[in-house]
């Protein structure tokens, strides 16, 4: 037994070693080496992005966006996520990023300030620092530029909308959130509250506000508790993707949604923010009529775009600043230097199909 | 009777913080927590019998709730049972990992699982490739499991909960019918004196982190069904931590050759209820940590000072 | 000794794959930034090995060092002088701690099972204290990680300090050779007059005291303390505990070891972010190293080392 077991050591060293060829992950060159001489590498802009957490599709779809447009805009394209979505997971990815020699971070940052130190010494070793998707709310100035999804001002009165055009603009609703210190989701319920003092939807009732913290399980206890304890809910928004999809599970198990064999005056509508590729059964079941994103895709071209830019110091990030981007229109950088990549989309039975992300 | 006065404690605290678990409809969304707390927990139950210890059950259920995801992706026609024996398959090979490691390399089980707590959560990413399982890869049929199965007025004793007493049965009836079930409760008790009267101890840890796996394996199953998308990272995780606090609260011997069966229910009962009232009376989630751990730590002490006088330290 | 040899012939080996896959990688700097942002878990450590070794575990490091980051985050905030808040920060890490001890000894229960509830109970309480929103600490604490002394960073010499005085405390004193023999055998050393309840009190409190430190470490580090901070941070530690030589079931301390077994992972999680290794990699490699070390430590390493020599100097 004893003398076997020294052998099981090697495996553990071997694997330590080999791995690392197997793994390393780089989408343009050939080795990911920062100073790999290639043709090409001189004038190409090495780019690097780093999402909120490893294995999420959303992601997928954004980092989709960097690659498609990286011969286009001369990038050398790479992304390397957290294992966890905490709030100082990424620190030690930004340093790691910046001692590879990446000219540009993008990030989709997990919290809104425990990254200013780290930033600030990327910043300060010359790399250009990019939020996308979400921001530093709050500690914009340890960023050059924030690429943001739309219009965060549209998303609430849209959603109301779209709930209210549904349940006939009568009726209590709540709203599945993610997590309660989400900036981007704080401004968007913030918006939604806002629209509903309108008087056109005076008679739509928010009764609650729950957080499924973006994990499924959280997501559906939440959307259960939400149903018992208001058993006359007309609507529920979620404007998350893993909450979206949880809420439609519950509906769909309870059969609760309209037309459904278990729904009550009129059934319970949901509504909210998610990826077409999450919600497509769920659509064609009825069990969401209508839902909203932006494609994530267009927020990755516009960060790379103006990375490169800013990099090559074509631009100036400063307000006010408009510039053209071949093939996607014109862009112009807005009040706390934040540019909106896209607007809003609405999904339905009818037009689905047409999206694969 | 008196016996069981922890685990009951539980399931009044339960409903004293909440008279409104008594309607149908919380007993429904308890019915859905329960199998998945009491399938993994008699898994856990086994181990800790066993004097070991197993904290990799939330990455096993990660693990083998993506392997289902991507098997219904790839051929969403598949027969449920051939699902449901995939996950089970995958938790045992993972779950013979942990006994291989534990029983042949003699290692100690508190660092083997933590080791492969990080090992199986990583593979659950690997064979993701970045994916996530939605609900729109998984069928309704399977997703019905939990909320279909037999009606009892307005409550529906479920599928996967009819499932989840089926297993107790059957853990009910190994452990006491059986040479090798018994021999787990006497290794636990006294693994020197157990060996020394020649009862395999390979075997029975073998046995035990198998049997673990194959119940957290089944639970990832379960854990599909019940909420319809699986991610590589949040699926099963920190759910090794509900299951511990079971098998505490029902009053086993944590340091191994005790427990009962009958309890383990009671307290899989409880702590669904406790995760039922705690949402539905709208604890604040910033609450929540402290109010679970504080009943944890309630519980713990009680049960361990009904039995001071056995512990030196 | 001996038993330290594996971990530092890993870390030479690390470094040599690490230069091979990134020419960026042998920067001192950087590395020695890259262990700065980990050094509270090494300074733990210390004091998990003491815990381990008396045949105990704690789980609530992670969340005792949060809460006490919050709680004197939130003083200063409210105006307490920044000297003061700083001691009181050590003392409230001493006090959950202690409070662990008192739990496990009175009610003698498994310690295992005691720091899992407490773990969440102090978490729970930093987030009930705060929420979701963070709290800034004064600009004058704020940067230690960034401030040098004879090259290395004030976190990382504090680390340093602590683990020698952790070494000779263990091997040297009467206290080390109590917390020995009660994770050898707490029966045994309870009759021949180990005060064993006292032995893991203290241990308990002194884990509880670098905790204290390491929060004010972080919260100098971040400038800011919230609930979510060092998640997952109790197993980290307990691998470098475990990595380092220490026996899991109590009884063999290492803590020279352990200060070698942070310096391997901390370059190894360096070369796997230089080297851009996905996450699922990270992890996966971390959970193996854990096994293989724990297996490795088991090896009749004098059969090893006698075979590697070459024929003529093997000892008849």
């Amino acid at each position: 037994m004893k003398t076997r077991l020294h052998i099981l050591s090697l495996p553990i060293l071997a694997m330590i070693a080999i791995s690392g060829c197997g793994s390393t992950k780089t989408d343009s060159g050939s080795k990911p080496d920062a100073s790999t001489p290639s043709a090409s590498s001189g004038t190409k802009t090495k780019i690097a992005f780093i999402p909120k957490s490893a294995g999420n599709p959303y992601f997928a779809r954004l980092e989709s966006g960097f690659k498609s447009s990286a011969d286009q805009f001369g990038v050398e394209f790479t992304s390397q996520a957290p294992t966890t979505a905490d709030a100082t997971s990424q620190i030690s990815v930004i340093k790691d990023q910046a001692q590879r020699g990446e000219e540009v971070i993008v990030l989709s940052p997990n919290s809104p300030d425990a990254l200013n130190e780290t930033l600030d010494q990327a910043s300060a070793k010359g790399v250009v620092i990019i939020t996308a998707d979400a921001d530093l709310t709050g500690n914009e100035s340890h960023r050059s530029i924030g690429v943001l999804s739309c219009d965060f001002s549209t998303i609430g009165p849209e959603q109301v909308e779209l709930l209210g055009a549904l349940i006939g603009y009568e009726g209590e609703i709540a709203i599945l959130s993610a997590t309660s210190d989400a900036p981007n989701q704080n401004a968007w319920i913030e918006g939604m509250k806002k629209t509903l003092t309108d008087p056109k939807y005076s008679k739509m009732k928010l009764v609650e506000v729950v957080y499924g913290n973006d994990e499924p399980q959280k997501s559906t206890t939440e959307t259960e508790a939400l149903i018992t304890k208001h058993p006359n809910l007309r609507g529920i928004i979620a404007p998350t993707s893993v909450g979206l999809a949880a809420a439609a599970q519950v509906l769909s198990q309870k059969e609760l949604a309209p037309g459904a064999k278990n729904a009550k005056n009129g059934g319970l509508v949901l509504t909210g923010l998610g990826t077409p590729n999450e919600l497509k059964k769920a659509v064609k079941a009825g069990t969401v009529a209508k839902f909203q994103l932006w494609d994530p895709a267009d927020i990755g071209i516009v960060a790379s775009y103006l990375g490169t830019q800013l990099r090559a110091k074509k631009l100036e990030a400063k307000v006010g600043t408009k510039f053209e981007i071949p093939g996607k229109g014109s862009f112009e950088i807005k009040d706390k230097n934040i540019v909106i990549a896209g607007k809003l989309v609405t999904f339905t039975k009818e037009n689905i199909d047409q999206y694969d992300f | 009777m008196k016996r069981f006065i922890v685990p009951l404690l539980v399931i009044v605290a339960a409903y004293a913080l909440l008279p409104r678990l008594f309607t149908a409809d919380s007993t429904n969304s308890i019915l859905l927590w329960l199998p998945l707390v009491l399938t993994v927990a008699l898994g856990e139950f086994l181990v800790v019998v066993a004097g070991g210890i197993d904290i990799s059950v939330g990455s096993i259920m990660g693990f083998s709730s993506m392997t289902v995801g991507i098997v219904f992706k790839a051929n969403p026609s598949m027969p449920l049972p051939l699902a449901i024996l995939v996950a089970v398959v995958c938790g045992l090979i993972l779950g013979l990992i942990n006994g291989a490691l534990v029983a042949r390399a003699k290692l100690p089980p508190l660092i083997v699982t933590i080791g492969t707590l990080a090992t199986f959560r990583g593979l659950a990413f690997l064979i993701a490739k970045g994916e996530t399982i939605t609900g729109s890869y998984v069928p309704d049929s399977f997703t019905k499991l939990s909320n279909h199965g037999i009606p009892l007025g307005e409550v529906t004793l479920n599928w996967l909960a009819i499932t989840s007493i089926l297993c107790t049965a059957a853990f009910l009836w190994f452990t006491t019918n059986t040479a090798l079930g018994r021999s787990i409760f006497a290794f636990g008790g006294q693994p020197e004196g157990a060996l020394r009267r020649g009862i395999a101890a390979t075997r029975i840890q073998t046995t035990v982190y198998a049997l673990s796996g194959a119940m957290a394996g089944l639970g990832g199953a379960m854990y599909l069904s019940r909420f319809g998308q699986a991610q590589p990272g949040s699926a099963g995780s920190g759910f090794e931590l509900t299951v511990i606090a079971t098998v505490a609260i029902a009053g086993t011997k944590l340091t191994g050759g005790a427990g009962s069966i009958g309890k383990l229910v009671v307290a899989a009962i409880g702590v669904s209820a406790l995760n039922v009232a705690l949402s539905i009376q709208g604890i604040s989630d910033d609450w929540q940590t402290l109010v679970y751990g504080s009943v944890l730590l309630v519980m713990v002490c009680a049960d361990s000072f009904r039995r001071r006088s056995e512990v030196v330290v | 000794m001996r038993r330290n040899i594996l971990p530092g012939l890993l870390i030479v080996l690390v470094a040599v794959i690490g230069n091979r896959l990134s020419p960026n990688f042998l920067d001192f700097a950087y590395l020695r930034d890259s262990a700065t942002l980990v050094a509270e878990l090494g300074l733990i450590a210390v004091g998990m090995n003491f815990i381990i070794t008396s045949g105990n575990i704690d789980l609530s490091v992670g969340s005792n060092m949060v809460l006490t980051a919050c709680i004197t985050a939130k003083f200063m905030v409210g105006g307490m002088p920044a000297p003061l808040a700083l001691l009181l920060g050590v003392g409230i890490g001493t006090l959950l701690g202690w409070l662990n001890g008192v739990l496990i000894t009175y009610f003698r229960a498994p310690s295992f099972l005691i720091t899992v509830a407490t773990m969440a109970m102090y978490r729970g309480a930093a987030k009930a204290l705060l929420g979701p929103q963070s709290v800034k600490a004064p600009s004058g604490i704020v940067g230690i990680d960034t401030q040098t002394f004879a090259g290395l960073t004030i976190p990382l010499l504090i680390l340093l300090v602590t683990a020698s005085i952790g070494a000779f405390v263990m091997q040297k004193t009467i206290f080390g050779s109590w917390v020995v023999a009660v994770g050898s055998n707490s029966r045994t050393a309870l009759y021949s007059g180990v005060p064993v309840a006292r032995v893991v009190r203290t241990s308990y409190t002194l884990t509880g005291f670098i905790c204290g430190i390491a929060a004010m470490l972080m919260l100098s580090r971040l400038g800011l303390a919230r609930h979510d901070l060092a998640m997952g941070s109790e197993l980290d530690i307990i691998t470098i505990v475990v990595v380092g030589g220490t026996a899991i079931q109590g009884g063999a301390a290492n803590v020279i070891g352990s200060l070698l077994a942070f310096i391997l992972i901390a370059l190894l999680r360096s070369v796997m972010g230089v080297a851009n290794f996905t996450a699922e990699y990270q992890m996966t490699i971390i959970g193996i190293l854990l096994i293989g070390m724990v297996l490795a430590n088991r090896l009749p390493l004098k059969l090893i080392l006698q075979k590697l020599r070459p024929k003529s100097q093997r000892a008849p």
